[in-house]
């Protein structure tokens, strides 16, 4: 009796909180102090979409648009002169070692932090999650039956039938490639190996590039697959990606479903620790990561929410392809590796 | 320093306060300028690359030593420099003879074909060339339907990047040797010619050693052209010839030390090629002075070729060039029509050509604005160079051999020897805070920070083509000028300066299309609500952007750019023609 009642009551009181949290959320009004807000997630008329969105709401955006690198780069490299209060998108490698640099501010959670799927957010709090892209190795099912297509990464190599058929890539910069090769290599930790990575891992690593066909600069993965004249038939591609190119080449994307469970791209949202505004910062947040914004959002632009409370929002498809288990990775290692393993990659196995 | 000081006593013991309170400065800016925003960032970063913890590493080397691929790629980069050399300076004469000397039937359209380097480059100039002989280009289609067999991919490696490159690094030799065709003298022409001498001699005894010194300076600029080559290496070199600036560009995009300083190694090894080179060609600059003797120069008359073989072949080739250079233009602006799918298939279909990509870009109600930052900076950044650079080769002009003319050239040559990103990251470091010599100013978030950037980047090219033509004057006109009593400024700027002003324009020109469309400086510098055309655009194709069209709008802004490149280059160059003509 007791147990149901003390469940009953915590239930009352999760339920409460939630409608809180949805209220406030959506309520949550900024003041007009400027902010000025870096992302790579802006491109295709989100950044314009959200500076709109957002007026309608009283927040004043700066928006500034650029790849997950140079946003990376630029917070570094800006240092305590940096113009920026809060920053969004880019992903859990980025992420960790901008807090491992003491760029980003530990915040207290925003009201919607916990309804996002669990080991989204960063644990210590200095990020939360908005978006997820599931990182897929991706193939058009016209061309590869699902029994013949590879069902992990590590067939690429292991199988002979695949050699040549997929691409390796030839900058490593890209986040999708940063996430592909840190799902592989921290199945090989080794703290006695080459920068923790055990023999082993770098065999396969060297053999994943050896046997692929190398990205030609320019041209993507899909243009690829259905060039008659190219042998690519699969690679790697983000889960929004999937269906976006499936409606450009009239493909029909099939993906390996490892045992081991798929690396994804968490796309969050933080608060730059040298900010001025950060009461403004703060609400932005707590308005912008809202089931409310979130599902506008990703009605727009297709992408699946972090936010649970959002995710009808998102087309079926992405829905199918982020409820692949999330691989189990230690970001914060690969954050403080992956530049060296990328590194040694570069100088000894790319082709 | 010691070195400048002695005989700067004896000019200014010369000077009137006018000239001595000028003088100063100049050269208060010059040094300011030179060691605040070039030598004391770029050593700053320098340390911060090589000196971890206060030791100096030299890890970078022996992970490059040890590196097969970064050996190869560099030894690629130095095969396709000397080469490339040599091709580019055989077609680019080859063009300056078809269009300037000799008597070639629609010269005037050929001309404007072989001026389509000017207006795009990079990696759009590359699709472009990719659409006509890549798997799926138009040019292997056609083959492929005469010989079912043959290998697709036949357009790849080495001779693919040598091809495209060879044919698109010409703009420097239709602009300045063009200009130097010019100055051939056609009276002595005449006169070899009623002497018996032939066609052929003609060109090599007389042309020719007018030609040699602007030959010279674009040589050079080939040369490192081919050293730093980008983009045709990555898409056309394939697996067997990739160079290595595009590893130096990535390893500067790593946010580790350790990538950063295989970067700058890397880098300065390409750089310490070009300034080793600069330096023995400038030492024959000095050697020898190849100015045409007559001092009453006649214009040239286009000059018929009398062997009709050869007339007929010279045709043949100025219009097989013509189709060369031509037709990439025409497909991207086909392309910028039709889809990105079709783009990426590089498959032409008339079906889906719409107006819709140049709608969806010119509604947007941000897309304008990058368009004004880009050409405001890009404006700014050539006109400041450009007077910066003039008045630091009329320095260098009158100071010949002095050691502050030399350390003068050299600290403006200076950023060829670190990548542009290399060179934004070295701003970047040295202005997130508080420096004595930038006035205490953190200059992170200000619009003045890409604009140095501009300036900086574009100095050596400015200064090695500025000082050729500074080099081309005809030191009688400035003696005559001084004989009839003119003061050395009004000398400058009534003499001088209106000879100078159609190569200082046309560097200005291309000065204003190279940065229009920069990224590497750009990106890490400009100002937050200010983002440039090459930001706009990079941003079209990031990765998980949802964009389907990305690569549509590349084109469509690739298209507009040539558009206002070619608007610029007319308003420069006609101008500048017209000066000659009244010359």
């Amino acid at each position: 009796m007791k147990k149901f009642v003390s469940f009953v009551l915590a239930l009352v009181m999760l339920l409460s909180v939630c409608a809180f949290a949805m209220a406030e959320g959506a309520n949550t009004k900024g003041t007009g102090v400027e902010l000025t807000v870096y992302t790579n997630s802006g491109s295709s008329g989100r950044a314009d979409w959200l500076r709109e969105r957002a007026a309608q709401d009283g927040f004043k955006l700066t928006i500034v648009e650029e790849g997950a690198g140079a946003v990376q780069q630029r917070l570094i490299n800006e240092g305590a002169a940096t113009p920026c209060d809060v920053v969004f998108g880019l992903n859990a490698i980025i992420w960790n070692d901008l807090i491992s640099r003491d760029i980003i501010a530990k915040i207290d959670a925003p009201s919607w932090a916990s309804e996002v799927s669990e080991g989204l957010n960063d644990p210590n709090g200095y990020y939360y999650a908005i978006v997820k892209q599931a990182i897929l190795l991706a193939y058009d099912t016209n061309q590869v039956a699902p029994e013949d297509a590879p069902k992990d990464w590590p067939d690429l190599w292991e199988n002979e039938k695949f050699w040549t058929k997929y691409e390796s890539q030839i900058k490593l910069t890209g986040g999708t490639t940063r996430n592909v090769l840190a799902g592989i290599l921290t199945r090989y930790i080794d703290p006695n190996g080459e920068l923790g990575i055990s023999d082993e891992g770098w065999a396969a690593i060297k053999a994943f590039f050896a046997h692929g066909t190398p990205v030609e600069d320019g041209v993507d993965l899909y243009a690829q697959i259905v060039n008659e004249s190219s042998p690519v038939l699969m690679g790697q591609m983000w889960s929004s990606g999937a269906d976006q190119y499936d409606e450009k080449y009239g493909t029909k994307t099939g993906y390996a479903v490892p045992e081991c469970g798929i690396p994804y791209a968490v796309e969050g949202v933080a608060v730059i620790k040298t900010t001025k505004n950060m009461d403004e910062a703060l609400r932005f947040v707590e308005w912008f990561g809202s089931a409310q914004i979130q599902g506008e959002w990703s009605e727009q632009f297709k992408t699946m929410p972090a936010n649970e409370k959002a995710a009808d929002k998102a087309p079926a498809s992405q829905i199918e392809m982020c409820s692949i288990p999330a691989q189990n990775i230690d970001w914060a290692l690969v954050a403080a590796n992956i530049d060296a393993w990328c590194e040694k990659i570069m100088l000894e196995y790319m082709q | 320093m010691q070195a400048i000081k002695v005989p700067l006593k004896t000019r200014l013991a010369r000077m009137t306060p006018g000239q001595m309170i000028m003088f100063g400065i100049l050269a208060a800016i010059f040094i300011w300028f030179i060691m605040a925003c070039m030598i004391l960032p770029i050593l700053n970063l320098l340390k911060t690359v090589f000196f971890e913890g206060g030791k100096l590493s030299v890890d970078a080397f022996q992970k490059l030593l040890k590196s097969s691929r970064a050996m190869k790629a560099l030894r690629n980069s130095f095969i396709l420099a000397p080469t490339l050399s040599i091709t580019v300076g055989f077609v680019g004469i080859s063009l300056v003879l078809i269009t300037e000397y000799f008597d070639i039937k629609g010269s005037k359209i050929l001309r404007l074909g072989y001026l389509t380097t000017l207006i795009y480059g990079g990696v759009t100039l590359v699709s472009g060339y990719k659409f006509i002989y890549s798997n799926t280009g138009v040019l292997t289609n056609l083959m492929a339907s005469i010989f079912p067999n043959m290998n697709r991919n036949w357009f790849t490696g080495y001779w693919a990047v040598l091809f495209v490159m060879t044919f698109s690094c010409t703009s420097n030799h239709m602009i300045f040797l063009r200009n130097a065709m010019r100055s051939v003298d056609f009276q002595t022409v005449e006169a070899a010619r009623n002497m018996g001498a032939s066609q052929w001699y003609i060109l090599r005894r007389v042309v020719l050693p007018v030609l040699l010194p602007s030959l010279f300076a674009v040589t050079i600029l080939t040369f490192i052209t081919g050293l730093c080559a980008m983009s045709a290496p990555l898409l056309v070199g394939g697996k067997d010839f990739q160079t290595i600036n595009p590893m130096i560009k990535q390893f500067a995009d790593m946010t580790t030390t350790s990538a950063k300083s295989l970067s700058a190694t890397l880098s300065l090894v390409l750089g310490l090629a070009t300034m080793i080179l600069l330096a023995i060609l400038t030492a024959i600059e000095r050697r020898g002075h190849y100015m045409s003797v007559s001092k009453v120069k006649t214009k040239i008359v286009k000059q018929k070729i009398t062997n009709p073989v050869v007339n007929v072949l010279v045709h043949i080739y100025a219009y097989v060039l013509f189709v060369i250079y031509v037709i990439p233009v025409v497909l991207i602006v086909l392309f910028s029509f039709s889809d990105s799918a079709h783009i990426q298939m590089r498959q032409l279909d008339f079906s889906t050509f719409s107006l819709q990509n140049y709608v969806q870009l010119l509604s947007q109600n941000t897309a304008y604005r990058p368009f004004v930052v880009s050409i405001v900076y890009s404006a700014l950044a050539a006109i400041i160079v450009g007077a910066l650079v003039i008045v630091a080769c009329r320095y260098i002009q009158k100071r010949r051999n002095s050691v502050s003319a030399t350390a003068l050239e050299y600290s403006l040559m200076l950023p060829w020897l670190l990548p542009s990103t290399m060179i934004a990251l070295s701003l970047m470091l040295a202005f997130n805070q508080p420096r004595w010599y930038m006035f205490n100013q953190p200059l992170i978030a200000t619009l003045q920070l890409l604009l140095i950037g501009y300036i900086i980047v574009k100095l050596p090219f400015t200064m090695r083509m500025t000082k050729a033509a500074f080099f081309g004057l005809d030191d009688a006109l400035e003696d005559a000028s001084r004989n009839l009593g003119a003061s050395g400024l009004y000398t400058f700027r009534r003499v001088i300066f209106p000879v100078l002003l159609p190569t200082v324009l046309a560097i200005a020109a291309l000065n204003f299309n190279g940065l229009l469309t920069d990224y590497d400086i750009s990106a890490f510098l400009h100002h937050p609500a200010n983002p440039t055309l090459g930001v706009k655009i990079k941003s079209l194709t990031e990765e998980m952007g949802n964009s389907s069209d990305g690569v549509a709008l590349t084109f469509v802004y690739a298209v507009l750019m040539m558009i206002i490149s070619a608007v610029v280059l007319y308003l420069v160059y006609g101008r500048g023609s017209r000066d000659d003509l009244k010359g």
